[in-house]
């Protein structure tokens, strides 16, 4: 009998892929464990570049003059990748692998050549602008900024556009990956956390598993052996709820301004209403921050009367 | 034109984000968190756009800004002082 095959989930860092890791991981038949890295390893292993002149390096066309077919360079190392993950599964007790790695998104040119027609794949889409605010917290938390965000700094130095810009160009790689591929199922985080139910019972059809009754509640209640890589904040949550939803609504207008005009052909091409944010002239911008002097002004004061009333107050007992 | 508390609501709930279901005319909404810094801010060059007239640091209060109750009257004093 042919096993069935691998599930991959793609989506851009802070989609809320690692909440639909947690619900494939209770399934039953998936083992989905936290962020191996083993598919962006895999793409840097298969990393090539082209010249003007068309000369293409890398390590395909170098094993291809030791006498190593592409396709048997692919196939091999296919089976190296796959089979660790299928021996993840196995430990588990689970017939089926499935893998989640947030910065995957980078790789999607690579990792479609190594595993389109031998997996499913499940590309998951969220707001960019939400993405934008949701990564601001990720290097906040961490401290710093993973490689391949680095091109994106250097060429944005304001920060939220260098994140669009990332989302918007891994996005794009994915949205294309589901237009094109048969084996692909596009699905919204908007609509996951609406109501994960619907949505997981569409990933489950779509990967040829039967639905679990109880199957959300028991992803969000497993107290995980391994937390590993991927979001912190989906383990802080009892249950999938829209609060992470519209938070770019917050932004201050000059920076809802810069990512709109970044993010709003790929919002509609997925299917979100384009986002119009006017542009902020120099005298509005030096009139914005003379008022946040202002109300920084104002918050101090308020500390310093909430310090003094706190001091006046009698001791209990 | 004065500024109606539908007009304010619908200020808040689009531009500042804010929501403001369980909002009443003196529910916080600065000092409970419900409206942020960036969005105060926000929420000022709309009060200044509105009444025409410069908001000087006087005026950046808590007791003018805090509640919809003193924001509307905070722009209804402004406009009679012309």
């Amino acid at each position: 009998m042919t096993a069935a095959p691998g599930i991959v989930v793609l989506g851009s860092p802070r989609s809320g892929t690692t909440l639909l890791r947690r619900i494939l991981d209770a399934h039953s038949n998936i083992a989905c464990p936290p962020e191996t890295y083993v598919l962006s390893a895999a793409a840097r292993f298969l990393h090539e570049e082209k010249f003007d002149h068309g000369l293409r390096i890398g390590v395909l066309v170098g094993l291809g003059y030791a006498g190593v077919e592409e396709a048997d360079a692919l196939t091999r190392l296919r089976e190296f990748t796959f089979g660790l993950l299928a021996d993840n599964a196995k430990r588990q007790g689970k017939p089926r692998w499935a893998e989640k790695t947030a910065f995957d998104a980078f790789h999607v040119a690579a990792i479609r050549k190594l595993c389109q027609g031998h997996v499913r794949f499940i590309c998951m889409q969220r707001h960019g602008m939400d993405v934008a605010c949701s990564l601001g917290d990720l290097v906040d938390k961490t401290g710093g900024y993973v490689d391949e965000l680095h091109p994106y700094i250097r060429q944005y130095p304001q920060r939220l556009q260098a994140f669009a810009h990332a989302w918007r160009d891994t996005s794009t790689a994915i949205a294309d990956l589901a237009d094109e591929d048969d084996g692909a199922l596009q699905i919204r985080y908007e609509d996951l956390a609406a109501d994960p139910e619907a949505v997981a019972r569409s990933v489950l059809a779509h990967v040829g598993e039967p639905w679990e009754d109880g199957l959300v509640d028991r992803a969000l209640s497993k107290t995980p052996e391994q937390v590993g890589f991927g979001d912190w904040k989906t383990y802080g949550r009892a249950q999938v709820d829209t609060s992470s939803v519209g938070r770019w609504k917050k932004l201050p207008a000059p920076a809802l301004h810069g990512i709109a005009e970044i993010c709003n052909p790929l919002l509609t091409r997925l299917g979100y209403d384009a986002v119009q944010a006017d542009a902020v002239d120099d005298e509005d911008a030096r009139r914005r921050y003379e008022l946040g002097l202002m109300m920084a002004r104002m918050k101090a004061a308020k500390a310093a009367k909430a310090a003094v009333a706190k001091a006046a107050k009698p001791a209990k007992g | 034109m004065s500024l109606t508390r539908d007009a304010l609501v619908e200020y808040l709930e689009e531009s500042a984000g804010a929501d403001m279901d369980d909002v009443n005319d003196d529910t916080p909404l600065f000092s409970s968190g419900l409206v942020d810094s960036f969005a105060m801010v926000d929420l000022l060059m709309f009060l200044e756009k509105h009444t025409g007239t410069k908001l000087g640091p006087e005026d950046i209060d808590l007791d003018n800004l805090d509640t919809l109750a003193r924001i509307l009257a905070f722009v209804s004093a402004r406009k009679q002082q012309g």
